[in-house]
């Protein structure tokens, strides 16, 4: 797919597999802006800008045929497409040339009179002294517009090659002077990066042109141009193999940086299952890929090499003391490069720890192609086992190695040894792995924020975004008094999450969203029936699929001096208390009441959760990280809420007898308040025995149960309603 | 109204409000020379060009002839006078004054007779050079003025627009132009007044002067201060309330945006007192967030991101600072200045005496900065606010402040 050359398609081709809401928004914005009124001079010169497989030949070749075949652009234009890189101009008076040259061979297909007249003029250039071509050249253009009634539509590529190296100062304000005041010529170019003349001051196409960058493609754009490359196959059989590989296509467009190029020639392994195969297929692509890095490292100034090449060799996410101690450079002089190489695209921010940023490649399977050309990691294999681990979960890892040894094969096997090494590896280094995965994640972050700022951002954004549309969606809903109070509840829940949560969010913001859903429904309803369905349909399986995903990048971007809470969501939903219990000590009391209620909310779910499935030691778990959590944050009287809960579960059916009998028997070792859950227990159950009696003896606590016992009816009830 | 960035704004881009200007001009023309004054992306090449399209359009029913000649890429006086001489030949050419033409050219004429049927082709221009080339400046200035001082045979007064005339004065500089940029100017300037003061009481051409290089400090460093005080200044303001929100309606209604009404007074409040262009940036960054419905809360989160990561021209106001003031100490003076009134407005004398008395910079060096600070459109003495200095807009004062790390 490197010989992909957008020239060599044909227009539908072209817009058919034109991918990216922006991309579109840039094409029909210019074709707009092309479509001038009577007595209107076109407005402004564009230049598209984004890394090297980003999309821009796409564009342009497509722009070029749209108004080639419109009507009424092609008689307000001459579309001439330059070559995507432009060879022999290597001067203003040069590229000049070949400009009108190919307007007169556009001319002449035409059959105009004028091309004939235009021929001979061309080839008198050569009898002009070279320093006045440029002006009879301006010269030429004019009168071609003035001959013909249309004006030049130059497309031109790799403008950072022409404007940036090749033509002098002094050309560039004579260009930029006839731009400014003749009509003849619009000029839409592309370039790699917002190069040097178009971002010092002290150059004439400072500000110039307007830029618009080809953002990196969504999750969605990639599975849709994935998907358009599917084409062998029909729809029904396309959905099915972009079902199953769903999480490859996340780690592809993590992987790719959202670069459409990349996520072609990656396309390749979603077809493959993790064998033998995928190994040729992987060493073949990076192979092919070779020219096309080669050419991105051409076209980045030597400066930044070093920097781009540590990042490649080593760790995968480094600060810029460790580049610095890597190339034995001034941290100073590195940070200045890394936010160069950061402005033009190259790397990102991954992560921040403590007062340093990590940086990244932006385009992490550079790093693969790197290790790979270069030998001495090739024989360590590093690079291999990065890529395993890009591609496949660490469960499908570890799955592939017991196949392995079961099979009882010595590693005499190139593949079965990178299996058992990538495992061994993964286990021996987690703090590695981490990071690798956190550099895959979240590559359209830009900004260095700290985990809480990206917390906190997230989390005001979302309800200072969405409260105004919730409170007129709710507002609407208090118009109808048909509803009960779960059905209500229901439905403000439902407001919540179409609210809350975009195609576009990562799993982290859905998860938050589904949790402070949940737990505001079950606070409001102590439905515990829908709370744990809701749980098992929505937060479970966040939680079977990316659990891996989201404590990589919660543990590697928190900063302890820097929690404000919501982390401890995150952790119970995932079910690590160990670090639960670990953000609860180092806050304390400073954690929001309302992210306390929603935490009580949620670890009950679990528990009964555990409980309705017998899953008796994740309960046990749960039942525990409840304990000492109420413990730590000194509100105790939590854990009757618990058994409140448990009660009414049994009542209704959810868990069985057993399973709070099992419960007790846990707990009774270490915990002598349980006494309290089974003498509830007790009159609930077998309100005449002699403890019942003799409990309910007291005006309190019949009291107590009375009310208990008014609850668990109402709760029978609304579980009967439909 | 649509948003461009780059080019000069002119018809139904150009801001209604700010059409008093290009009257203005017209005005002044009508009897003088005149250099239009404002910081850079005021709009002034914009109020020309403005200008010049009207006349265009208003055709035989403009009361001027218009030459617009872009001096971007002049670097020597040759090229200059080509231009000029190019422009001037076509001028009488077009006005069916080629007899006239014969008489003013004189021996010259032989030399163009038999081309003028095609004056306005490559050729010509060709054929021009060809004829003026090795034409020391003396040469041209005989070529020259027999054709303005003809310029009273034309029904019409001509105004010979020079853009990016300081820009052409620093690029003499450049090594083309033999006689250097202080002689080069020197030349140029004494020969134009000339040309004005000869055209004084009859009136038949006016020159008008523009550039994103402040004209008037150009020549006062070249020691050629008062070579232009004969010629009206034409100054660009910053954007009243109501302006601003005129052109923020204007933008945001061409790409369907919808701005919450506390949105909009936010905007308005950023881009007041500055220049339409930071309407624009601000326009171009709600676009880029691909936003339709744009609240308050919204709104305040697009123009942080922006200040922090915007592709936008405010970045010059740094960078520009080391072309302005060439003393370090004296740049230094100016970054504290700066960064000092990012947080409050100061009298002039007050802000010396805290943040500066102590680096041992002497008041006259200080006020000298003050005064390049506002020349070049970085602050203003408010007289709303007992002179007070004072960022010229809070969009650029936002902006340093987030540059310079105080916000």
């Amino acid at each position: 797919m490197y010989a992909y050359n957008p020239r060599k398609k044909s227009s539908e081709e072209l817009s058919q597999s034109l991918v990216g809401a922006d991309r579109w928004d840039i094409l029909n914005g210019i074709l707009g802006e092309l479509a001038l009124k009577k007595g209107e001079s076109p407005k402004q010169h564009w230049m598209l800008v984004g890394a090297r497989g980003m999309g821009k030949s796409h564009l342009l070749t497509l722009l070029h045929h749209k108004v080639c075949a419109d009507k009424k652009l092609s008689k307000l234009w001459i579309p001439v497409l330059f070559p995507e890189e432009i060879r022999m101009a290597g001067d203003l008076a040069k590229f000049l040339e070949r400009a009108i040259s190919e307007v007169q061979r556009d001319l002449e297909r035409e059959k105009s009179p004028v091309a004939v007249d235009l021929k001979e003029k061309i080839v008198g250039i050569r009898t002009i002294r070279h320093d006045e071509r440029v002006e009879y050249l301006f010269s030429l253009m004019t009168w071609i517009r003035r001959e013909t009634g249309r004006h030049i539509l130059l497309i031109a590529e790799n403008l950072q090659q022409l404007l940036g190296k090749k033509i002098s100062l002094i050309d560039q304000k004579k260009l930029r002077a006839f731009l400014q005041s003749e009509d003849a010529l619009l000029l839409i170019g592309s370039a790699t990066t917002i190069f040097t003349a178009l971002h010092d001051h002290s150059h004439p196409f400072y500000h110039f042109f307007h830029i618009r960058r080809l953002q990196e493609l969504s999750f969605e754009d990639i599975k849709t141009l994935v998907g358009n490359l599917l084409s062998g196959h029909d729809k029904q059989e396309r959905t099915r193999i972009m079902t199953e590989n769903e999480a490859r296509l996340r780690v592809i467009h993590s992987f790719t940086g959202g670069n459409p190029r990349m996520a072609v020639f990656l396309s390749d392994i979603i077809k493959t299952d993790i064998n033998e195969e995928m190994i040729h297929i992987m060493d073949r692509i990076l192979d092919e890929l070779t020219p096309y890095f080669e050419a991105i490292i051409n076209d980045t100034p030597e400066y930044l090499h070093d920097i781009i090449n540590t990042l490649a060799a080593f760790e995968p996410a480094q600060s810029p003391k460790e580049i610095a101690e890597h190339l034995e450079m001034e941290q100073g002089t590195v940070r200045n490069y890394l936010k160069q190489a950061k402005e033009s695209g190259y790397v990102r921010v991954a992560f921040s720890r403590g007062k340093s940023n990590y940086y990244c490649l932006n385009e992490y399977l550079y790093r693969a192609w790197f290790q790979m050309r270069d030998s001495g990691h090739r024989e360590d294999m590093r690079w291999l086992m990065e890529l395993m681990m890009f591609l496949y979960s660490r469960e499908h890892i570890l799955a592939e190695k017991e196949r392995i040894e079961k099979l009882e094969i010595n590693a005499g096997n190139y593949y079965h040894q990178l299996v058992m090494q990538t495992y061994d590896f993964m286990v021996t280094n987690p703090a590695f792995c981490a990071a690798v995965n956190t550099c895959i994640q979240q590559p359209n972050v830009r900004e260095n924020k700290s985990a809480k700022d990206q917390m906190a951002a997230l989390i005001d954004l979302r309800i200072k975004n969405v409260k105004k549309e919730i409170k007129n969606r709710v507002e609407e809903l208090n118009k109808s008094d048909k509803f009960n109070k779960r059905e209500y509840m229901k439905k403000v829940v439902q407001i919540i999450i179409d609210c809350t949560i975009d195609k576009n969010d990562n799993n982290i913001s859905i998860l938050i969203s589904h949790l402070l859903a949940i737990s505001l429904y079950f606070k409001n309803t102590y439905d515990i029936n829908t709370s744990v369905d809701y749980y098992s349909n929505n937060i479970l399986s966040l939680q079977k699929n990316y659990k891996h995903e989201i404590l990589s990048v919660i543990n590697t971007n928190v900063n302890i001096d820097k929690l404000n809470g919501i982390e401890l969501l995150v952790y119970v939903a995932m079910e690590d208390y160990d670090h639960a219990l670990n953000i609860v000590r180092k806050l304390k009391n400073k954690i929001d009441n309302k992210i306390i209620t929603a935490f009580f909310s949620v670890i009950k779910i679990q528990i009964v959760y555990h409980a309705n499935k017998h899953n008796y030691d994740q309960m046990f778990a749960s039942y525990d990280a409840l304990l000492s959590i109420c413990q730590e944050i000194g509100q105790d009287d939590k854990e009757f809420s618990l058994y409140f809960t448990l009660i009414i579960s049994e009542k209704i059916g959810l868990i069985t007898e057993e399973s709070i009998e099992t419960l007790i028997k846990h707990s009774i070792p270490t915990n002598k308040k349980i006494f309290i859950l089974a003498q509830l227990w007790t009159c609930i159950k077998e309100p005449d025995s002699e403890l019942a009696q003799k409990l309910m003896a007291e005006p309190p606590v019949k009291k107590l149960i009375g009310q208990i016992r008014a609850v668990l009816d109402d709760a029978v009830e609304q579980e009967k309603l439909p | 109204m649509e948003n461009i960035t780059g080019s000069a704004v002119t018809a139904g881009n150009y801001l209604t409000s700010r059409l008093f200007l290009v009257d203005e001009l017209r005005k002044l023309v009508l009897g003088h020379s005149v250099i239009i004054e404002a910081p850079r992306r005021f709009g002034k090449t914009s109020v020309l060009k403005e200008f010049v399209r009207q006349e265009g359009a208003s055709g035989e029913g403009s009361r001027f002839h218009v030459l617009f000649l872009e001096l971007e890429g002049v670097s020597s006086l040759d090229q200059f006078c080509f231009k000029l001489y190019r422009s001037l030949i076509e001028l009488y050419v077009v006005r069916r004054c080629g007899e006239w033409l014969k008489t003013l050219m004189h021996e010259s004429w032989n030399a163009i007779a038999s081309r003028i049927p095609f004056v306005g082709l490559p050729e010509f221009e060709l054929e021009l050079r060809e004829k003026t080339r090795n034409s020391d400046f003396a040469t041209w200035k005989e070529r020259i003025n027999p054709l303005l001082a003809g310029l009273s045979k034309l029904d019409k007064r001509v105004v010979i627009a020079f853009d990016e005339f300081p820009d052409m004065l620093l690029n003499l500089s450049g090594g083309v132009e033999p006689l250097g940029f202080k002689g080069a100017t020197d030349a140029l300037t004494a020969w134009l007044r000339s040309v004005r003061q000869e055209q004084l009481g009859a009136s038949h051409c006016s020159f008008v002067f523009c550039g994103s290089v402040n004209l008037r400090k150009t020549l006062e460093e070249a020691g050629l201060g008062k070579r232009m005080n004969d010629a009206e200044i034409l100054r660009v303001p910053p954007m009243k309330p109501e302006e601003a929100r005129l052109l923020l309606q204007g933008l945001a209604g061409h790409y369907g945006l919808l701005l919450e009404h506390a949105a909009l007074d936010f905007m308005v409040d950023k881009t007041a007192d500055g220049p339409p262009y930071y309407g624009q940036v601000l326009i171009k960054a709600v676009r880029d967030s691909r936003r339709r419905e744009i609240s308050f809360e919204l709104l305040q989160g697009i123009y942080d991101a922006m200040l922090h990561n915007g592709d936008h021209d405010l970045n010059h106001f740094d960078s520009r600072l080391d072309d302005y003031i060439l003393s370090q100490q004296e740049l230094t003076c100016s970054r504290v200045v700066l960064r000092t009134l990012c947080g409050d407005d100061w009298h002039e004398r007050e802000l010396y005496d805290a943040a500066i008395a102590d680096t041992r910079l002497d008041y006259a060096t200080y006020r000298k900065v003050v005064d390049r600070l506002v020349y070049e459109g970085y602050l203003k003495r408010d007289t709303a606010n007992a002179g007070k200095l004072s960022f010229i807009s809070p969009l650029l004062r936002d902006w340093w402040a987030c540059k310079a790390g105080v916000k």
